[in-house]
């Protein structure tokens, strides 16, 4: 009798914990879709960019060289509307029937705040750059504001999410990637630019896809399974 | 009391506390939909072994407290049943099962100690 009483048991704390593991899934999968959407928006980002790459240059060999202040603002103008404007109206609406996740006042917001504030201080930088004849030493800067901001991604969302990393080591390397690639960039400076599309564009690529492939990683980070 | 005892009594608490959404049923619906975001009425059917009367009212009821929207569509030609989850029916199994996962812990915590 006592044990029929003993499998009973098992057999109960065996549903019990299943049920506490659905009930995990269905609290992190919300961080899974948003992960996903986020390795989207990185793919979009970075195919908008490289469009607007072969566009410009497209024209440039049509055009001739025009100034360089120009072609940097209707570049970084163009490549931003095209991205956001697919990102934001195509994938996002994807996640809208999940619960909303509220930013924590040191988490996302702060993300949100650090890259306002470097796309700010980019276009101070072209501006002062190209009208100070020091244009050679844009992408440099350019690179190091980049690597500040994918080192804010990475700090960001360790704190914005409680019990698991929203973004994980990938945007540490990749900030890592970005700031090593300053030294190449200013041993040969003329060529700098070339360094600054292999090591962003080939980093927010493989960032993107990497992001795609590991959502699910989340739910293995499970906190709650009794 | 055992745990089988302790676990049914914090569930059936729950469901006390609403009524509407945890029916064994419905929820395995809405947890359904909540992974997949939407699924045809045959889909629903199979995956979870109802038939299409006890389904179909499920699913109205669901409707009715705005957890779901249900909508036809052809496909291949043929009028298919789509169900779709709203935030709000997200936003309700979360809370449900986030609020399951705290009794349930309660209880699968408390029992190696009342053993001792």
């Amino acid at each position: 009798m006592n044990s029929d009483n003993g499998v009973v048991e098992d057999d109960m704390t065996e549903k019990a914990r299943q049920l506490l593991l659905l009930t995990d899934l269905v609290d992190k999968y919300p961080a899974v879709v948003a992960r996903r959407v986020a390795g989207l928006v990185y793919l979009i980002i970075a195919g908008g960019i490289s469009f607007a790459t072969l566009i410009y240059m497209s024209l440039q060999d049509i055009f001739g060289q025009a100034d360089p202040l120009l072609v940097n603002l209707g570049f970084v103008a163009l490549s931003l509307t095209f991205s956001w404007l697919v990102a934001f109206r195509l994938i996002l609406p994807l996640t809208k029937s999940y619960p909303k996740v509220e930013p924590t006042p040191n988490g996302n917001w702060t993300v949100f705040i650090v890259w306002g504030i470097l796309a700010i201080a980019i276009v101070i930088l072209s501006f002062v750059t190209f009208s100070t004849d020091t244009g050679v030493y844009f992408a440099p800067a350019l690179q190091f504001i980049m690597g500040v901001g994918f080192l804010s991604n990475y700090l960001g969302g360790r704190r914005a999410q409680s019990g698991y990393e929203f973004y994980t080591r990938e945007h540490l390397y990749f900030a890592i990637v970005v700031f090593l690639s300053i030294i190449p960039m200013m041993l040969f400076l003329d060529r700098a630019h070339v360094f600054l599309i292999v090591a962003d564009m080939g980093g927010i690529y493989v960032v993107g896809i990497y992001l795609l492939i590991t959502a699910e990683r989340l739910l293995l980070e499970s906190k709650g399974q009794g | 009391m055992s745990l089988d005892g302790d676990l049914l009594s914090a569930l059936v608490g729950l469901m006390e506390e609403d009524r509407e959404t945890m029916v064994p049923t419905r929820l395995s619906v809405l947890v359904y939909l909540y992974f997949t975001q939407h699924a045809t009425f045959p889909v629903l059917q199979k995956k979870l072994g109802l038939t299409s009367g006890n389904l179909s009212s499920h699913l109205r009821k669901l409707e009715d407290l705005g957890l779901i929207r249900i909508s036809k569509r052809f496909v291949d030609l043929k009028p298919t049943t789509f169900a779709v989850l709203t935030q709000e029916g997200a936003e309700r199994v979360r809370s449900q099962m986030v609020r399951m996962r705290e009794l349930v812990s309660k209880v699968v915590e408390a029992k190696p100690e009342s053993e001792e």
